[in-house]
């Protein structure tokens, strides 16, 4: 197979911040113990978060010029762009989709755009593995341009009772043949049955009379769902992705140098490095107390600022590693 | 890459029961019927689901998929969503294609779907599934799906001087390794950046989430005229038979939507085939999004597609996104 790697990764958050209590306070968010005496307001580890009035495209378009001035790369050396946005963007999907404005906007003028939905942040991951995919089997594709641009609305910061979501971009540049961040492989695994446990109703399921506000675009869960569907399953779901993508490439946990991971909330990224018996100087966690989550660019931005601080350093075996809506539990395996 | 091309096991549609003429439609949408406006779209009629959402539909025409290829849901390794209209939620916030592998019991398999191609959005949607099953040895089978929905109030688009009339349906391919007939040889696309929004649904996104008067089904007129569609289509169909060593006199059957019959007898002139394939169609069923494409494909194979026939589909998606897929029977 032809090694494809990430030339660079970027992203953009706006400058603008709002205090995480300030979140609480003007969004409905239960008080009170979620499980072993975890309260979700005191122990979210989460202070502020970056917010915007820019529409998801914006942000989008801003995070794809940053990567390809990061990889030296000219628009025209782009042979497809691909929209991995996880949640609503500037008009309805699947009839819309960013790739095309971002296309323009860059003034890429060949090849072609088009958007992954998978429904959450598992579009990273499946966005990774479609394009990869297209990049081995056609020898035209060689340069691809990933990106996303999410900005939630005003009052539904909150995704109770996992994390407080930050507006922002990513994009990432992937090229045949670039030694730097070889992408090893990636592998993904969807639990349907969750398919509603989050979702964003949306105009389609207003009821004639029912007046139309922002909360069609908010993002709700299904808490009984999530207990009794996710919960048990979650960290078994993420051992058996991880493992499988390490037997087909015939390696264990012990070859992975360094974990990206979602960053949720201080109790999930304990409980996770509990699981896997990770130390901090092997994961990157340090996000969360400045930015909370950033949906599905949370792998491309916590990857990025990894690198910069040196955590990830040349020939690193890097698992990217994420559970999204839909739901999915995927892992990428990175030779940085 | 395996070497194995992927190749088209079954195909499948479903249409509704209901049937609502296109006098009731106009009459639906409070306009006067203007007959004609109604033979420029060429459409008589069309069919309209009464379900809670287009996942039912889906699942349906999945499963006569499964059953058409002898496949039961655990032999499918991915789902792809190639629909166009609005789902049960929001996208991408939500994807069709997971709740249709639970419907289905198809637990192997991963899911995602494609947006924004327009009735281009299944030729994407093979485009990225044929080069799944040609270079990951773990994916051998792939059902590509599709169901679409009319937004209420809004088959004619645009109302006060239409360009097509839309019609409800859902679709299904299964797509498999080293399958004995319908091979893909290869599919071409190009987008058009500045054509990025002209089919689109102005209101319910971010930019304008409670304008309920814009959620709508809207073609922008100016620019949909503004772009030679049926050359850069024509480039982008010569440049796949091209890479297979052909021209457009080496293809047997070529396959395009049903959007109306002035764009119909375009295709016919500008890319090839018979003018008069799939006006009948149209006519019963307006036009269906990417499902047009299955549509004419099932009729053309009951008509009898011989051994050794090449078979072009393609669709200018609106302008936007332009794609044309290579078949070898």
């Amino acid at each position: 197979m032809t090694p494809i790697g990430i030339l660079s990764e970027a992203f953009y958050l706006p400058p603008d911040k709002k205090r995480v209590e300030d979140v609480f306070r003007d969004e409905s968010v239960p008080f009170g113990t979620l499980s072993k005496n975890i309260d979700f307001q005191r122990d979210i580890g989460i202070e502020e978060i970056h917010v915007t009035d820019e529409l998801p495209s914006q942000l989008a378009i801003r995070a794809a010029r940053a990567a390809l001035d990061k990889a030296g790369v000219s628009p025209s050396e782009i042979d497809v762009v691909v929209d991995f946005t996880s949640i609503p963007e500037d008009y309805v999907g699947p009839t819309w989709s960013a790739a095309g404005l971002v296309q323009q906007a860059l003034g890429i003028s060949r090849g072609f755009a088009t958007a992954v939905n998978t429904g959450g942040c598992a579009s990273y991951h499946l966005a990774l593995k479609a394009v990869m995919a297209l990049m081995q089997a056609d020898s035209r594709i060689n340069t691809a341009l990933l990106f996303a641009g999410d900005r939630t609305p005003d009052l539904n910061k909150t995704y109770y009772p996992i994390t407080v979501a930050s507006d922002g971009g990513s994009a990432l540049v992937l090229r045949k043949n670039a030694d730097r961040a070889q992408i090893l492989g990636v592998e993904t695994i969807s639990v349907g049955r969750l398919h509603d446990v989050w979702y964003v109703p949306g105009l389609q399921t207003l009821k004639p009379g029912e007046e139309a506000t922002e909360a069609h675009l908010h993002m709700y869960a299904k808490m009984d769902k999530f207990n009794e569907g996710v919960i048990p399953i979650n960290f078994l779901m993420f051992r058996k992705v991880m493992e499988r993508l390490l037997t087909r490439l015939e390696l264990g946990f012990s070859d992975v140098d360094y974990y990206i991971y979602p960053t949720f909330s201080t109790w999930d990224q304990a409980y996770f490095m509990k699981r896997f018996g990770l130390t901090p100087d092997k994961i990157y966690t340090k996000a969360l107390r400045h930015r909370g989550h950033v949906q599905e660019s949370d792998m491309v931005i916590n990857y990025a600022e990894a690198v910069d601080q040196g955590l990830i350093r040349s020939g690193d075996k890097v698992m990217v590693v994420s559970n999204g809506a839909g739901f999915a539990w995927s892992a990428a395996l990175v030779r940085h | 890459m395996n070497g194995q091309h992927a190749g088209i096991l079954a195909a499948s549609v479903l249409l509704p029961d209901k049937e609502v003429s296109v006098e009731e439609v106009f009459a639906s949408e409070g306009l006067a019927y203007d007959a004609g406006l109604a033979f420029k779209l060429g459409v008589r009629s069309v069919r309209v689901f009464e379900v809670e959402s287009p996942t039912g539909p889906a699942v349906d025409v999945s499963r006569l998929a499964l059953e058409k290829a002898g496949l039961a849901p655990t032999d499918l390794d991915a789902i792809i969503d190639f629909s166009v209209m609005p789902q049960r939620y929001v996208e991408p916030a939500w994807s069709m294609s997971n709740e249709l592998q639970a419907e289905l019991g198809a637990k192997r398999a991963f899911t995602l779907g494609f947006s924004g191609g327009a009735a281009a959005n299944l030729l994407v949607a093979l485009r990225f599934a044929a080069a799944m099953i040609e270079t990951d040895p773990a994916v051998r089978t792939i059902l590509l799906a599709a169901s679409d929905c009319a937004i209420p109030g809004n088959r004619l688009i645009n109302r006060d001087d239409p360009d097509m009339l839309i019609g409800d349906a859902a679709s299904a391919i299964i797509l498999s390794r080293g399958a004995p007939r319908a091979t893909i040889l290869g599919t071409e696309i190009v987008t058009d950046p500045a054509l990025e929004d002209v089919l689109m649904i102005p209101g319910g996104g971010m930019a304008h989430p409670t304008r309920v008067d814009l959620y709508r089904l809207r073609l922008d007129r100016e620019k949909y005229m503004s772009r030679d569609r049926f050359g850069v289509l024509a480039d982008v169909t010569d440049d796949v038979l091209s890479r297979n060593g052909l021209s457009r006199t080496g293809v047997r059957h070529f396959i395009g939507p049903n959007i109306s019959r002035a764009d119909m007898e375009l295709f016919a002139h500008e890319i090839g085939g018979e003018e008069r394939a799939g006006l009948d169609s149209l006519a019963r069923l307006g036009h269906l999004h990417s499902n047009d494409l299955v549509l004419n494909f099932i009729d053309l194979e009951s008509r009898g597609i011989e051994a050794g026939d090449h078979v072009l589909l393609a669709a200018h998606g609106m302008g936007f996104t332009q794609a044309a897929t290579l078949i070898r029977y």
